[in-house]
């Protein structure tokens, strides 16, 4: 890997993605908040989600379609719970925002909501659920995806999202558990690799628009993602918009603009982020004694043939975490090539 | 198979109702009590829940009558903040405990937007969605899960069973549409089911359950032989494995390898985890444009086109939603099996039969 990937330090990466978000008009504060979570991101492996997307979160800022000097509001707040309006913001500083108030709250209340509208694209579900873990919480969250890739179960039309989800619970000594989940059996961004690869695609990721099993990778834009457990993914999906778009006043179903394919329109985005204060339900320590506890039963449990260890979410993001911020985060040929491309066009020094 | 097609004999709501609440009452359940768990196995037979609802009567009076499940329990507020609480059952009827957390859930979101109530020491408490719905009526969204009672589930890639079929429900009001609950285990199929086909020696499809050769097992006889395959493989396992942590380990109920088969007499009480979240939608907006979005969202599923070999489009909830008007009119059906059973209990009890 590492002789066709170059490596970069997570504060050089840091500092590039907010060089170029300052190049466009962004205040410097702001350009910093996003940058580091962008960061937080790659360190994590999310490799589809952080850097990677620069190049699309430029363009769209240059077209219009992004508010550089957003007024960020709550624009309704109880005890518990606040929906926070982005103004079209760049994504992540709207759900960051969202995710301190929920902080707060949950550190007074217990347990505190708070939902985005007017919101963008804000990169992985697990990196604002993990925010949850350092104040002793467990933090879920979830998004309006930014294009609509799944039909309602049994239909063709495309009114859904793969709407993900993402839960992280703090552990003592064990890595914390971070689920972070599409809705369906397959991503997109796997489907694309089997392409890449000329690869069949096992049946059970996708369907052709006549229900049938649909293996060509090549094929994919005729056919639909298969949601887990079929009807169970398609409901799971339904609700999750529901609850971080429609409650937030925030785009859903028809109203969902197709974010990779439109650079000017306004998204109206929606996220929302749950924080559950430990503290509240019993002992810290104890809670992540238990956690560290069933971790290690998990781990202990036999294998099926095929798999050399049972593992838990998050734990591989957690290795990557580890291996990164230490020797770097590693950038892949095609996309070092495009971030040196658009730091010629902002004319800001460029990564490597 | 629509309902209407059934020759199975149909029982008047009233009538199990009362049925249920007599057995309670043999067993030593005081008579308010009985009443209202009565009430809610019964709800729960009419909206479909036909695995739990007064199929499990048997079960929760065998546990009351081993001493497993405490007559009068005290169940209070062990640990309480803004709009948390950690209701402790005292091992009673799970429906108790529930019961109480979800009127505690419902009072403080209405006083602070949001509220999540986690359940200890409760016990089995009838279908996830039964308690996801109590919350429609106040204008609040629902979600309830549950450590499951019995550990079915392999970590994904092991053999080990150490986790349920945690199932978890949404219920989101519409304004003149039918409320979209969703209630689902996490688990491809339903322990349930695979029980039913073992009983009908029917095999089960490949998919349900893998055994430890990792392997399709479709042999329904050989259920515990392996593991029920959770949705979209490690997905569906990370989620079993978070609701337990959430409804179970949260709470200080239990969860992995202290789940006890509830089913097994002999043992302690099981420590049975629930959560109840209640958010208030007024908190966040205006209740009428929201059920009026909800509406809209449901009416454009419903006129997607459809695929190859569907009839319709369904809600979540739609289905359940049919069954319960049709067993309020028609009464609730009660396989001649499942009335000996019950007639059984009540000779044993000394009390009248169905």
């Amino acid at each position: 890997m590492s002789d066709v990937h170059s490596r970069v330090s997570a504060d050089e990466l840091s500092t590039f993605i907010a060089c170029a978000f300052e190049s466009v008009g962004v205040p410097e504060s702001d350009a910093k908040i996003v940058s580091k979570i962008m960061t937080e991101i790659d360190l994590l492996g999310g490799s589809g989600h952080g850097v990677f997307r620069l190049p699309q979160y430029i363009r769209r800022i240059k077209a219009g379609g992004m508010n550089v000097t957003p007024d960020i509001q709550l624009e309704h707040e109880t005890n518990s719970t606040a929906v926070v309006h982005g103004d079209n913001c760049i994504g992540h500083l709207a759900v960051k925002r969202a995710t301190d108030v929920a902080i707060e709250k949950a550190e007074k209340m217990g347990v505190a909501w708070a939902g985005v509208k007017m919101g963008n694209h804000a990169g992985t579900a697990s990196v604002y659920a993990r925010m949850a873990l350092p104040n002793d919480m467990i933090g879920i969250y979830s998004a309006v995806g930014s294009a609509n890739h799944l039909p309602p179960w049994g239909g063709l039309e495309m009114l859904l999202s793969t709407n993900p989800i993402a839960i992280g619970v703090p552990a003592m000594d064990e890595p914390p558990v971070v689920l972070d989940m599409a809705t369906t059996v397959a991503a997109y961004g796997k489907v694309k690799t089997a392409a890449q690869r000329g690869e069949e695609m096992p049946v059970g990721w996708m369907v052709d628009n006549q229900g049938q099993p649909l293996t060509d990778p090549k094929r994919s834009n005729e056919g639909f993602l298969i949601p887990v457990g079929e009807y169970k993914g398609y409901g799971m999906a339904l609700v999750l918009g529901l609850l971080a778009g429609t409650l937030n006043g925030a785009a859903m179903g028809h109203d969902v603009i197709d974010f990779n394919a439109d650079d000017e329109s306004l998204t109206n985005t929606g996220q929302f982020i749950c924080m559950i204060s430990l503290k509240a339900f019993g002992d810290v320590d104890e809670f992540k004694r238990q956690v560290d506890d069933l971790a290690r039963s998990l781990r202990a449990s036999p294998t099926l043939p095929g798999f050399d260890q049972v593992r838990l979410p998050g734990e591989s993001s957690q290795g990557k975490h580890d291996d990164f911020s230490k020797n770097g985060i590693p950038v892949h040929p095609e996309l070092t090539k495009a971030l040196d491309v658009l730091a010629q066009d902002l004319g800001i020094t460029s990564l490597f | 198979m629509t309902e209407s097609a059934e020759s199975i004999p149909r029982f008047d709501p009233d009538v199990l109702r009362a049925f249920i609440s007599r057995i309670f009452v043999a067993a030593g359940i005081p008579q308010d009590d009985a009443d209202l768990v009565a009430e809610l196995m019964t709800r729960s037979d009419l909206e479909g829940s036909d695995t739990h609802g007064i199929f499990r009567l048997k079960m929760y009076v065998g546990a009351v009558l081993a001493g497993k499940t405490s007559k009068i329990p005290n169940i209070h507020i062990e640990r309480e903040s803004g709009n948390t609480a950690v209701v402790h059952g005292d091992d009673g009827l799970g429906h108790l405990a529930m019961n109480f957390a979800t009127k505690l859930v419902i009072k403080k979101a209405k006083e602070n937007g949001m509220s999540w109530i986690g359940i200890k020491h409760g016990n089995h408490a009838g279908p996830a969605s039964l308690w996801a719905k109590m919350l429609l009526e106040h204008d609040m969204i629902g979600i309830y899960s549950a450590v499951a009672g019995v550990n079915h589930v392999a970590p994904w890639g092991g053999t080990d069973l150490l986790l349920g079929t945690n199932p978890i429900a949404f219920a989101v009001p519409g304004l003149e549409e039918p409320a979209i609950v969703l209630d689902m285990a996490t688990t491809v199929s339903s322990a349930g089911k695979i029980q039913v086909k073992a009983q009908r020696g029917e095999s089960m499809p490949e998919g349900w359950m893998i055994g430890n050769d990792g392997q399709p097992l479709t042999d329904s006889s050989r259920m515990n032989e392996g593991s029920v395959l959770p949705i979209g493989g490690p997905k569906g396992y990370g989620l079993a494995l978070m609701i337990g942590l959430l409804a179970g380990t949260l709470n200080g109920a239990a969860f992995g390898k202290d789940v006890d088969a509830f089913t097994d007499p002999g043992k302690n009480a099981p420590n049975t985890g629930q959560f109840i979240a209640a958010i208030s939608i007024e908190a966040f907006g205006d209740v009428e444009g929201f059920k009026r979005q909800v509406d809209d969202v449901i009416r454009s599923i419903k006129a997607s086109p459809l695929m190859p070999g569907f009839d319709e489009i369904r809600l979540p909830g739609e289905q359940s939603n049919r069954r319960n008007l049709y067993r309020v009119e028609n009464g609730i059906p009660i396989h001649d099996k499942l009335k000996a059973v019950l007639n059984g209990l009540a000779d044993d009890l000394k009390v009248e039969g169905l």
